[in-house]
């Protein structure tokens, strides 16, 4: 029994995918460097492109909607991700793409699962997120479960080609900056915001008053309303926190960078 | 008064209006524009009665000529009155939009003087978002009725969804309770926006530029409860408009008591929460399911169960329809079995074709077996130890709906009955 270390990219783990039918062994467990010790023998597989590109071609060759969720369902949180996807991977290039995407098959169910509450987060996210204003760049705060900032990114690149903006996802310490000439995935450690200025106040004001007012009295639900919004993203959104109550000093001095 | 003011009064104003979906249309904006759209819509947030939030629900002005008795802005309620500038309304949809606070505008009005001057009022809105902000975001825009057909005609060149309010099921109730409105007069647009969208479909086949007409369709909303029509002719008139005016969606809306008069249900009545939530799942079944109004309701049965939603409710009284068999059944039967939607009706089918399906792999497909388990086979065979007769299920059923059941959700499936579906498919109840 051995078990297989890699670094943690996606490249990554697709050479782990590469050695494990290169040297036909069946990894006990696939992990990232630095993770929680196992009683089992380990082997650290460096990335190696070449190889990985060699998978990922390989993975294209035999169904594009296989390879789409191999690569999405890297970014799930799920227990055991690693060994899930290598079961995936075995079952699509043994027994075709039809199988491997099947709900019913208790090998490849769970993942599937995953990848569905994946795309539900990030399409649930592209309406929860909220961006602040800060000296003409839009900041928005996020800490999901899985790994959306691609998601994210893509659509907010397509819905705001001429922003400045910057989505930081808290949890997994990535950044996305996208501007007119530069767009990228940074990892940030920790992001302080300056405090709010006059005009963004006002904005997130109105923001409040209108979600208070449009609200129904005598329909009110908070279950049903628990049910479509869970209480986890609610920290980070504007119309569920309150700001700061404005003093003179801070309504008059302008918003630091 | 300054725009915080103003966008609460109106904002007021317009809650009781219930569609708000953004949906329907797909879009990038072009360069040098901001937003975009997405075929299945975003909700933005959830409001405490746990209504999705999409586009910025506000009315141009609450200001109105007319004296519908159940609406909060009639002439004659005493209540605070606002009106927006195009400029202002134009700016704060843009602000809301760049903090992804909404999707887009969802613009409706008072009458304000006249249809006419008020179609004009939202189209100086709607024309700023789009020429000068170029905004490529989603926009609901409310027909004014009587207003003038080329004006409603330049609506819906700027906007991606057009509606017009039915209000209410019958011209009875339309002339007793909105005595200056008409059903001619509300007609009339969306037989108009109909035809536009059906010739403007024929255009773009021919030119792939003409532009486009309300590309995300039209929808409507009806009131439910204020007046006296029944289940069946609120379903039969949605079926209608879905089939004559192709309209994407019509929406219900449960009355609120707002206003006294003696022709309105009194401030007590609470609003008919229940029967709105049945009324969508008809319209689900409608659209989706392959569903007529007659086979949900009929003459005989004017009215919805208040205990069992309309597809258990078919299931139970059409026993000579089931068992469906899950191997072998196509998707139309599929879809009649309470328990299996779109989704999974979707994923048996795609599971079935390498290798047979048990209960098992049902459940992980995801299908609610404990409704759909009176009315399937797989592989021939009905769920193991299930014993039950139409009586037992059709309480068993109604027990699993706790929020909605009565009051006394008894187990009696556990009761050994006999196998009803089995039998030569009679109505009758089995005794125990």
């Amino acid at each position: 029994m051995i078990g297989y270390s890699y670094d943690g990219s996606f490249y990554g783990f697709l050479t782990c995918v590469f050695y494990a039918y290169a040297e036909k062994e069946d990894p006990a467990a696939v992990v990232p460097f630095g993770s929680q010790p196992l009683l089992i023998p380990m082997r650290g597989i460096p990335t190696e492109n070449d190889k990985a590109v060699r998978v990922e071609k390989g993975l294209k060759r035999r169904s594009e909607e296989g390879y789409l969720a191999v690569r999405d369902g890297f970014l799930c949180e799920m227990p055991d991700k690693e060994r899930r996807l290598l079961a995936f991977i075995r079952k699509l290039i043994g027994k075709g793409a039809r199988a491997a995407l099947s709900y019913a098959d208790p090998d490849t169910a769970p993942l599937l699962k995953a990848l569905i509450s994946m795309r539900e987060e990030g399409h649930l996210l592209k309406g929860f997120l909220r961006f602040s204003e800060h000296e003409g760049v839009l900041v928005s705060v996020i800490s999901p479960k899985n790994q959306v900032l691609p998601i994210l990114a893509q659509h907010f690149s397509i819905r705001l080609p001429g922003e400045k903006f910057l989505i930081y996802d808290a949890r997994h310490k990535t950044g996305f900056i996208h501007t007119e000439e530069r767009k990228e995935f940074v990892s940030i450690d920790s992001l302080l915001l300056p405090p709010v200025g006059k005009e963004e106040a006002a904005y997130r004001a109105m923001w409040r008053g209108y979600f208070q007012h449009i609200a129904i009295p005598e329909r009110e639900n908070p279950v049903c309303q628990r049910t479509h919004l869970s209480l986890r993203y609610r920290p980070w959104m504007t119309e569920f926190t309150e700001d700061e109550p404005v003093t003179m000093e801070n309504a008059l001095l302008p918003a630091r960078a | 008064m300054d725009t915080l003011q103003k966008l609460t009064i109106l904002a007021d104003a317009a809650k009781y209006d219930v569609a708000c979906t953004s949906s329907g249309v797909d879009k990038a904006p072009l360069p040098g524009g901001i937003g975009s759209a997405a075929a299945a819509g975003i909700c933005h947030t959830f409001t405490a009665d746990g209504r999705c939030v999409s586009l910025l629900k506000v009315l141009m002005t609450n200001i109105c000529v007319h004296d519908c008795k159940y609406c909060v802005n009639r002439r004659s309620n005493d209540t605070p009155r606002a009106a927006f500038e195009p400029e202002e309304l134009a700016e704060l949809t843009m602000q809301f939009y760049r903090r992804n606070y909404i999707e887009g505008l969802f613009l409706s009005s008072g009458v304000f003087r006249n249809p006419d001057y008020t179609c004009e009022q939202m189209i100086r809105v709607l024309e700023l978002l789009r020429f000068q902000h170029h905004f490529y975001g989603y926009i609901h825009a409310k027909a004014i009725p009587g207003a003038d057909p080329r004006l409603i005609e330049r609506l819906g060149m700027l906007a991606d969804r057009m509606s017009v309010n039915i209000e209410l099921p019958s011209a009875a109730s339309l002339s007793m309770l909105a005595p200056d409105k008409s059903r001619k007069a509300i007609l009339s647009p969306m037989k108009q926006i109909g035809d536009g969208i059906a010739e403007n479909r024929r255009d773009i086949v021919r030119y792939r530029h003409a532009p486009k007409f309300a590309p995300a369709g039209q929808s409507t909303q009806m009131i439910v409860g204020a007046s006296p029509e029944t289940d069946y002719q609120i379903l039969h008139l949605s079926e209608a408009l879905y089939q004559k005016y192709s309209l994407k969606r019509v929406f219900f809306s449960a009355y609120i008591p707002i206003n006294t008069d003696p022709l309105l249900p009194g401030k007590e009545v609470r609003p008919p929460l229940l029967r709105e939530h049945r009324l969508y799942q008809a319209d689900w079944l409608l659209r989706f399911y392959g569903f007529t109004a007659g086979e949900i309701l009929d003459e005989a049965h004017p009215f919805f169960d208040p205990e069992l939603d309309p597809k258990c409710n078919w299931a139970v009284s059409h026993p000579e329809f089931f068992p469906v068999e899950i191997n072998r059944a196509p998707q139309e039967a599929l879809l009649r079995v309470p328990g299996i939607g779109i989704r999974s009706a979707r994923r048996i089918i795609e599971a079935r074709r390498c290798g047979a399906i048990d209960f098992d792999g049902l459940k992980k497909i995801g299908v609610v077996l404990k409704r759909a388990q009176y009315f399937i086979t797989c592989k021939g065979r009905t769920m193991p130890y299930l014993r039950f007769s139409p009586e037992t299920a059709r309480r068993a059923l109604i027990g699993e709906m706790p929020a909605l059941a009565g009051e006394t959700p008894e187990q009696l499936s556990l009761l050994p009955g006999a196998k009803w579906m089995k039998g030569s498919g009679s109505h009758d109840r089995i005794q125990l």
